[in-house]
């Protein structure tokens, strides 16, 4: 198809207006008055006198006029003239349009978004497009970046496609988007020229998710830079002062929802606008859809600009299950924000069961599991976990396993075969085994790594191997993993453990290579001199649908009673081992998630061929998906979307709560809460031409404009396509000049 | 003087100088109260009457009129009567005019109301009037490619009656060829006059003007009457005009703005050659447009009739 080299095409068709000059010239041949006259005789001569003259003065206005009929039209239909494909002949261009689809985009600068303006600098860049131009368009966020699937020299279609578009509740990272760019460049490498357009409303975080120092970011920059000839910036984000509302976080306050205990809620707002807000009621729902009910409201008086307020709303739920919540706001520019939803699970106590390897051998001091009972239970009637001790004399006949949530083995002298086989069994069924080391296991090591370990295969994940001794005044801190999912996640500040946890004594922990084994604390080794070693301390590995965790060390008075539990005064092996209990019990099931991730429920073994059915509440959403539990071990596990890439329905990409219901089943539904990045709602964090630029490498082709009329100056200084509508006018003007002068000059006024 | 106040055919004539416009003078009939109006207003604007000078032959008593030279006042008869009369001489003389007016197709064009042909009838009518008046003996041409009428000089007032009679019934419609007809009235016109030809000489000024050398050659005074239309010399026209033409010319259309200084041009170089040619025969021209005031010609007329009385006291 060959693309109209005019932005409004329409009006070209008035080119046919030159004619007239013609037309009107025939038609006053044949209107003329009639007049007697005597004195012909002068009136011949001079008529041939000046029939060569008048002849030429009649053409040149006829094409003065002529012309001046046809510029108009042509000017006025905004006529492009391709510079480059001048210079190259008929070259092939490739236009790659990103449009950031984050659902900052929706934010609306009086009665248009955004994203709306981003879709109409989308549709007048397919507009411009000449000859055999190839438009690939994606629309991008921070869950994925996909192209629309329009053939691209389809303009009219694309140009319709793009009206459809709708915007996400995903963030944005545009950086990570451009590998997806580079491909679609690669695909069309014949191609002589790309230019790449990536609309957005030029918010920070787009750019700061990802890094252009990560060498993978860096070398998809590189090779962009060798095969696309300019890479256009266009912000069309707002231009006014902001105004938003954002509920920035919306949490449980405890870690345990307990049915018939008060539970209280935090709700965190924040004015993310550029003026103050007044008498910002923010309201308390739980229940879903039609069934919401309003439990809570709460007006705040005024809210400076940047200023955050929490505010706390109980509610105690009758029995265990899910229950959906929902918070809002009132309305205002950026609605997506301004309510926020969260799936609460009312569960009784984490059951734990404690296996002592030496009770009350040297006292509550010595005791294996003195120290970790009183981190879980410390007021038991608050604590969210139920702990049995029991000693490992007595771990045969309390060996009902699924009875408990967490089985803790603490310096256990000898686990046989079959111990080691129900271990694994609960583990793989959603438990939690913890395993930590003291005298016996260090003496049994080697039993210990042949019925546990397995060379990799059985339920520890590291294998033991030689004692750390630490003499005075050496000693080992504990170092956290920083990109761990349980230290990322951690509310606590782990640093002080680094100097303050001294223990004396520890194993040093083997991991096998290539394993699912992750470590999650490091010890570290002060040496005398100075020197300093590290080595896993707490590792751990899935099995399963549960999870094992080996830490290499003990609390008792030999290997690090005096400084463990009150480093550096304040008590961090209680909230250690609380928030590693609390953090796997959960990592079973993921109920809140962020737009676009994977929801996973763990579901007894008999729904495993039930269907299952996943929907939105809201109105608008589209029809239920039926989805069906796989099996994990002796359990079934729901998890949707099942294939991201592919998805059925919308997936998890629009937030709010979902209703997971089973077919069939009277039993209550269950939910699962989909949530913003409220990062992504700051409007204020946007960024300049200049700090967007400094984002990338030195001579990127990159042109940063600040809107879309800037877009067009910068490409028609370029030399790219060039709207030739004021030359057009200015001819036109001229020739109107030339031609009034001229009709004086010759008496054809 | 002006503003006198008498009867005429019932019509009251307060400033007979208005007769001297040919659009109200074309609103009379009557070709010889036209003559006579024309010659009355011109005489309302002049100090001296143009009517008889002197004499040696007492003829009779006219009662006096405005504009008549006091000192032919006859004093004693005043004594008697308490009127003023004049003495009138019997002139002999032997003045003789010839009025030659073209009726060719071309004196047909009227861009207004009065056209060439009417105009040149007021000034051949008036002069005839003015010079029988004055006891001149005129006669009167028409022509046209030939001469259509030649009525003989006469200074009797019937003449004058016949010479208007004769413009009322000439018509304009051939065309012209003013040479040959001056060649033959040359020829024809034996005693030496005034020759006073009227006409728009749209026609070879070579041959013309030779005419005219010829009546010169035969002693003749000349006056030239060149009557032009208006839209003739100003070529008025905007808008696309066909102009059909008269004379047998062809039909043209044309944009008149885009030739008229060419138009112009031409019409301003024949003029020039004619009157260059008159200049040379010591020939009169007087160039007329049809909306001027009719004076034009009797004035002319005058000034010659008395340069040749000069002429004739001066040879005495």
């Amino acid at each position: 198809m060959l693309a109209s080299p005019f932005l409004s095409p329409m009006i070209a068709w008035g080119v046919l207006a030159a004619a007239a000059p013609v037309i009107i010239y025939l038609i006053m041949r044949q209107r003329y008055k009639v007049v007697v006259w005597a004195a012909m005789e002068f009136l011949l001569a001079a008529y041939k006198k000046t029939r060569r003259r008048r002849r030429i003065e009649e053409l040149l206005l006829l094409a003065i006029r002529t012309l001046l009929m046809l510029l108009l039209p042509l000017g006025l239909a905004h006529p492009v003239w391709n510079a480059s494909a001048a210079i190259l002949g008929q070259e092939e261009a490739h236009w790659v349009i990103v449009l950031d689809d984050s659902y900052s985009m929706g934010y609306r600068d009086w009665a248009e978004s955004s994203f709306q303006r981003a879709k109409a600098a989308a549709c007048e860049i397919v507009d411009r497009m000449r000859g055999k131009g190839w438009a690939t368009v994606f629309q991008a966020n921070a869950v994925r970046a996909r192209t629309i699937p329009v053939e691209g020299n389809r303009h009219d279609v694309l140009k319709e496609a793009i009206e459809d578009l709708s915007i996400s509740h995903a963030g944005s990272n545009l950086l990570e988007c451009l590998g997806e760019v580079l491909k679609a460049v690669k695909e069309r490498r014949t191609v002589v020229r790309h230019d790449i357009f990536i609309l957005t409303d030029m918010q920070r975080s787009a750019w700061t998710a990802g890094s252009t120092k990560d060498p993978e970011i860096l070398r998809v920059l590189e090779e962009i830079a060798k095969l696309v000839r300019q890479v256009y910036l266009v912000d069309v984000g707002p231009s006014e002062s902001i105004a938003n509302l954002q509920i920035q976080a919306f949490h449980p306050s405890s870690r345990t929802i307990t049915p018939g205990r008060s539970a209280s809620f935090e709700v965190r707002v924040r004015n993310m606008g550029s003026s103050r807000a007044d008498a910002v009621a923010v309201d308390f729902f739980v229940g879903a859809g039609d069934g919401r009910i309003k439990r809570g409201g709460e007006v705040i008086e005024s809210l400076d600009r940047g200023e955050e307020r929490t505010l706390t709303f109980p509610v105690t739920f009758d029995k265990p299950g899910a229950y959906p919540l929902s918070v809002s706001l009132p309305g205002d520019a950026l609605a997506v924000d301004n309510e926020r939803c969260l799936a609460a699970v009312a569960r009784e106590k984490i059951r734990v069961l404690l296996v002592n390897g030496e009770p009350g051998r040297e006292g509550p001091e010595g005791d294996e599991t003195f120290f970790l009972q009183a981190a879980l239970e410390l007021t038991p009637e608050l604590s969210p976990f139920a702990v049995k001790l029991v000693s490992f004399m007595n771990f045969d006949s309390e060996i009902d396993l699924l009875k408990h949530d967490v089985v803790v083995l603490a310096n256990l002298p000898t686990v046989d075969p079959r111990q080691a086989g129900l271990l694994e069994q609960f583990a793989r069924d959603g438990g939690v085994v913890i395993l930590t080391v003291g005298e016996h296991v260090l003496r049994d090591r080697a039993e210990f790594n042949a019925i546990l370990y397995k060379g990799g295969q059985g339920v520890s994940p590291a294998q033991l191997l030689e004692e750390v001794v630490v003499a005075d005044p050496a000693w080992l801190g504990l170092s956290a993993v920083a990109d761990h999912a349980f230290i990322r996640t951690s509310r606590l500040n782990w640093e002080p453990l680094a100097v303050g946890a001294r223990f004396r004594k520890a194993i040093h922990l083997g991991l096998p290579e290539g394993g699912d084994s992750k470590t999650i604390f490091h010890f570290i080794h002060q040496s005398s001199g100075g020197a300093r070693e590290t080595f896993p301390a707490l590792v751990e590995k899935p099995l399963g649908l549960g999870r094992v965790i080996l830490f290499g060390s003990a609390i008792d008075a030999d290997w690090g009673f005096d400084t463990v539990f009150f480093a550096q005064q304040e008590a961090y092996y209680p909230p250690l081992w609380y928030e590693i209990l609390f953090h796997y019990m959960q990592s079973g099931e993921k109920r809140n998630i962020g737009v676009g991730e994977q929801f996973e429920m763990v579901l007894p073994p008999e729904e495993l061929s039930r269907p299952v059915e996943v929907r939105r509440l809201d109105p608008q959403a589209p029809p239920a998906v039926t989805v069906y539990p796989v099996a994990v071990e002796n359990r079934a596990k729901l998890v949707y979307p099942e294939d991201p890439e592919h998805l059925k329905g919308e997936g998890t990409e629009a937030s709010g709560l979902y209703e997971i219901k089973r077919a069939g089943s009277a039993a209550r539904p269950d939910y699962v809460a989909v949530t913003i990045d409220p990062e992504e709602g700051d409007l204020r964090q946007r960024m300049e031409a200049g700090e967007a630029a400094a984002l990338f490498p030195d001579k990127f082709p990159l042109t940063v404009c600040v809107s879309r009329e800037a877009l067009w100056e910068k490409i028609a200084g370029k030399g790219t396509d060039r709207d030739l509508w004021k030359p057009f006018l200015i001819a036109v003007f001229t020739l109107l000049c030339l031609e009034t002068i001229l009709a004086w000059r010759f008496g054809r006024q | 003087m002006t503003g006198g106040a008498f009867y005429e055919g019932g019509i009251v004539a307060e400033d007979f100088q208005k007769y001297l416009d040919p659009k109200v003078i074309n609103k009379i009939s009557k070709l010889e109260i036209k003559a006579r109006l024309i010659v009355e207003g011109f005489i309302s604007g002049q100090h001296k009457s143009p009517y008889h000078g002197f004499s040696v032959e007492f003829a009779e008593h006219r009662e006096y009129v405005p504009g008549d030279d006091i000192r032919h006042v006859d004093w004693k008869v005043f004594g008697k009567s308490d009127r003023f009369y004049i003495k009138q001489y019997e002139e002999e003389t032997n003045f003789r005019a010839h009025l030659l007016l073209d009726t060719s197709e071309s004196m047909g064009y009227a861009s207004g109301v009065v056209s060439k042909f009417e105009y040149g009838c007021y000034v051949a009518a008036s002069l005839a009037h003015l010079i029988i008046q004055q006891q001149d003996a005129v006669g009167l041409v028409t022509f046209d490619e030939k001469i259509q009428k030649f009525l003989p000089v006469s200074s009797s007032p019937a003449h004058l009656k016949l010479i208007l009679s004769e413009l009322s019934a000439a018509k304009t419609g051939k065309k012209t060829k003013m040479g040959p007809m001056l060649h033959e009235l040359a020829e024809k016109i034996t005693r030496k006059g005034l020759v006073m030809v009227i006409s728009d000489l749209f026609d070879d000024p070579q041959e013309i003007l030779l005419g005219l050398q010829h009546l010169r050659h035969k002693k003749h005074e000349v006056i030239l009457f060149h009557i032009l239309d208006e839209h003739e010399v100003s070529f008025p026209f905007d808008d696309m005009t066909k102009f059909e033409g008269l004379e047998g010319y062809d039909p043209l259309i044309c944009q008149p703005r885009t030739i008229r200084q060419a138009y112009l041009e031409e019409v301003n170089r024949f003029v020039e050659e004619i009157k260059k040619g008159c200049r040379s025969y010591n020939i009169d021209y007087v160039q007329i447009t049809t909306d001027r005031l009719l004076d034009v010609a009797l004035t002319a007329y005058l000034a010659t009739r008395a340069g040749s009385k000069a002429r004739a006291v001066r040879k005495v």
